[in-house]
């Protein structure tokens, strides 16, 4: 029910945005994200044993690149900017084994769709460089590939399994950002909390997958972000076209 | 701004579409660096042991594979092309089925899959491993049968046989079949096989069943092509073989053929089958052939069955091995020195080792015994049984009441007298009897009542005998001397004849006396009341008397000088003078014989029935 309505809610906020709104923004961000990823682990581990072969954990889930979109709105007061963003972070495990007669993996790669608002404050500014406090608040969407690749000599056998997940998360931080001319370059940092439904197949959300003892395999993204951003500002010309270049 | 938003704008949407193929990619591998193995090595052994076969029948190969560690996945033989045998143990057997396969060479191969040990992935999925073959030429022949292997000869030992038969020659030997039959009325029946040897070498083997009789043995021997058999050995040997010999008195010495047929059987049994199949003896095992038995019936005839009795059932026996032996069992005593035979009830006494026994001649049987003391080498006994003296020194002698058996009294003399020489009793009931004493003279006492008959001391008379009825006693030195006769009367005696040829021995019988010269070899018979001359008859050449009952009508020499030398037993009929009976004994010479009736006792273990 609360991922049904985040559309409305962005919906509602946009318009109010529009009729209020002092400058229209887009931006960008990259950086990276680190991923707790608990219940993910413990797959492995469980794959590691039933497989067995000798084989080791060779990645899991590591600190990886993550990059995002924003469209938003700038206005004089509070906040200091109301924007939507897409966020698209991917991590990934791995236990192999190889040797001159074949090679074995066991590979997950879980990538996380962000759709969310945010809301930033700033909450000092000098001149060029400012200082703003921001919560995002987000549609969380898993999407995670199992590969169990087997090759002895010249014959292989793969199989992939897709899941989902759907979910949520919250993520406060502080923006430390240079302003010049319509550009705000910044370094962001800050935190994700997610909430997540347990994987399952794409369009069988019964069709769950659990582990041996029956715990639902869900994915968790908590973990820091560190990005730079880089945003444009337009200021919209219909309402105070002459404040622009003192902004 | 519709010239700037745009630029920005695509950008942006550009970057996010690419930022979104950008996921994650594991990239790192664990190698774990294990090398190739190029070669294995695995062991082989085959039973029978061959590099290559030629087989006259159907035969089992018995394969053991040493894997030296490394896993099998299978073994598989292949005659040619077809797969006769497939499985994933390291040992098993292999049929080669000459009947498929005959005639012709063919190729065994056996292929051998292990797992290569590498600890690979290809390994530890079995996807990995050796294959490693070995071949073997296969060469099916036709078999002829085999040639008939003839029993050589059969050798009895003590119950065993030992059968040996020719050794087979040919080849594809398989087994010799012995085959062993009984005999019913000169007929084979019963054949049953006995053993089965399978190595051609041994050609021979022991039957310790054997237990005699006639059986027939054959041989078949058996080759890959056939088999043929033998002609039947016909072999004969006594069965349990029971001998049953009479050994004097009342035993008997049973020997049998000892079967040695340990397995199987459990004991013997001897049965008396004279009195009912009664068991007189029964062993613990069959290790024993022989038993010593002394309830023989004394002058019977006995018959007695041995039977070997099996383990399996217990208790179980076979007639057909059963051996039976008759014994006839002879009116013997056991040796003696002096014989004394009464008139009543056929009681006699057997002195032997200074021991007196009292016997039935009929039955045989021993009524007691009494030891009369060492030195002890006669005695007198009455012709009605009624009294038993044996003298001692001088002036005392022993007295035994028959009545009283055991108790022997000694009964001092009146006067000493030197010691006594030998004693008769005559008459029935009377006790009168005589003793010489060679330096004082001469006395008969009656030694029923101990009273002193007569005596008279003189040089001139000795060796006197009374007559059975007492009324008559005749004298004589032992050399020199004529014999005389003398009337008993009250205290004294009257001279009534002489006899005139001397030296001789004496024989008061009942109204004759009967006169031994063993210079003429002949008997004189006389009157013993009047002196006259009856008859005379002729004895053998060297012919030695033996005393015997004063009532017997017989009288008995024999020309054996010592008692364990053979010679000539003659017999003569003294009323007649004619010679009833003659024999040559065979251990026994003239030590002491008596007849009894028409049996003649011997003191060294045998009895002469004369018809």
């Amino acid at each position: 029910m609360l991922y049904r309505s985040f559309p409305v809610l962005f919906a509602l906020i946009f318009c109010a945005g529009l009729t209020s709104g002092q400058s229209f923004t887009v931006g960008m961000n990259i950086g990276f994200g680190s991923y707790s990823m608990q219940s993910l682990r413990q797959l492995q581990e469980y794959r590691l044993e039933s497989a067995g072969l000798p084989a080791q954990v060779t990645d899991n889930f590591p600190a990886n690149w993550t990059s995002g979109i924003e469209v938003g709105i700038g206005f004089p007061k509070f906040p200091s900017h109301l924007y939507w963003f897409f966020q698209f972070s991917s991590t990934g495990a791995r236990v192999s084994s190889v040797d001159y007669s074949g090679e074995m993996k066991l590979d997950i790669v879980a990538n996380a769709l962000q759709f969310g608002t945010c809301l930033e404050q700033d909450v000092w500014r000098i001149k060029f460089f400012s200082l703003s406090v921001s919560g995002k608040v987000s549609y969380l969407v898993t999407q995670a590939t199992t590969l169990d690749y087997l090759r002895i000599y010249d014959q292989g056998e793969r199989t992939e399994y897709r899941f989902s997940a759907n979910g949520g998360g919250f993520e406060p931080g502080l923006l430390a950002g240079f302003n010049i001319w319509y550009l705000r370059m910044g370094i962001y940092g800050g935190y994700l909390f997610s909430i997540s439904e347990g994987l399952h197949l794409p369009h069988e959300s019964k069709a769950m997958l659990e582990m041996p003892n029956g715990e639902k395999v869900i994915p968790q993204w908590n973990g820091w972000r560190a990005l730079l951003t880089l945003d444009f500002r337009i200021p919209m010309a219909k309402k105070n076209p002459g404040k622009e270049n003192t902004e | 701004m519709t010239k700037r938003i745009p630029v920005p704008l695509v950008l942006i949407f550009l970057l996010a579409i690419l930022l979104c193929n950008c996921t994650y990619k594991p990239k790192i591998e664990f190698d774990r660096g294990i090398k190739k193995p190029d070669s294995a090595v695995i062991g082989i052994s085959l039973s029978p042991q061959d590099t290559a076969y030629t087989l006259y029948e159907s035969t089992d190969l018995n394969f053991t594979l040493r894997m030296f560690g490394l896993p099998l996945y299978s073994v598989t033989f292949f005659m040619d092309e077809n797969k006769i045998y497939n499985n994933e143990d390291t040992a098993g057997v292999v049929h080669l089925d000459f009947y498929t396969y005959y005639p012709g060479t063919h190729t065994l191969t056996m292929v051998v899959t292990t797992g290569s040990n590498s600890g690979s992935l290809a390994d530890l999925l079995h996807s990995e491993g050796f294959v490693i073959s070995k071949k073997w030429k296969i060469h099916f022949l036709q078999c002829d049968p085999p040639t008939a292997c003839q029993i050589k000869r059969i050798i009895d030992t003590n119950g065993t046989s030992m059968i040996t038969w020719e050794k087979y020659q040919g080849v594809a030997f398989k087994a010799y079949y012995i085959f062993k039959a009984s005999d019913l009325y000169g007929n084979i029946w019963d054949e049953r096989m006995i053993r089965i040897i399978t190595y051609p070498g041994d050609t021979s083997i022991f039957d310790s069943t054997a237990l005699g009789g006639t059986v027939y043995y054959r041989i078949e021997v058996f080759n890959s092509g056939g088999y043929a058999y033998s002609n039947y050995y016909m072999h004969e040997t006594n069965k349990s073989g029971l001998k049953a010999t009479w050994t004097g008195g009342g035993t008997i010495k049973f020997t049998w053929n000892q079967s040695r047929f340990y397995r199987n059987f459990d004991k013997y049994e001897i049965t008396d089958e004279t009195s009912g199949k009664e068991v007189i003896y029964s062993t613990d095992s069959i290790s024993v052939n022989s038993f010593i038995y002394n309830g023989g019936i004394f002058g019977g005839t006995m018959k007695f069955t041995i039977r070997l009795y099996g383990k399996y059932p217990s208790f179980s026996y076979n007639d057909d091995n059963n051996s039976t032996a008759t014994v006839n069992i002879g009116k013997t005593f056991p040796a003696f020195d002096k014989f004394y035979n009464t008139s009543v009830n056929n009681i006699a006494y057997l002195l032997n080792d200074y021991k007196l026994s009292r016997r039935d001649l009929a039955t045989g049987q021993m009524y007691g015994t009494v030891d009369l003391g060492f030195g002890t080498s006669w005695c007198a006994v009455s012709p009605d049984d009624n009294l038993i003296i044996t003298p001692t020194f001088w002036d005392s002698y022993k007295k035994i009441i028959p009545s009283n058996f055991y108790h022997i009294e000694t009964v001092q003399l009146p006067v000493s007298y030197g010691p006594c020489m030998e004693t008769t009793l005559s008459g029935v009931g009377s006790g009168m009897g005589q003793m010489d004493m060679p330096q004082n003279g001469y006395f008969i006492y009656n030694f029923q009542s101990n009273a002193m008959v007569f005596s008279k001391i003189t040089t001139s008379l000795s060796c006197g005998r009374i007559s059975p009825d007492g009324n008559y006693v005749i004298t004589g030195f032992s050399s020199g001397s004529p014999l005389k006769c003398y009337r008993i009367t009250n205290n004294d005696f009257e001279f009534v004849w002489t006899n005139p040829s001397s030296p001789c021995d004496f024989i008061p019988k009942t109204n004759l006396v009967a006169l031994v010269n063993k210079t003429t070899s002949t008997v004189d018979i006389r009157d013993v009341a009047s002196g006259q001359l009856a008859f005379t008859f002729t004895t053998g050449s060297g012919e030695n008397y033996h005393d015997t009952d004063p009532n017997n009508p017989f009288m008995l020499f024999s020309t054996a000088a010592a008692w364990n030398q053979k010679g000539r037993l003659s017999v003569y009929d003294y009323t007649t003078g004619a010679k009833v009976y003659e024999v040559y004994t065979l251990n026994s010479g003239w030590a002491p014989f008596a007849i009894q009736d028409a049996t003649i006792y011997s003191g060294v273990g045998f009895q002469i029935k004369l018809q």
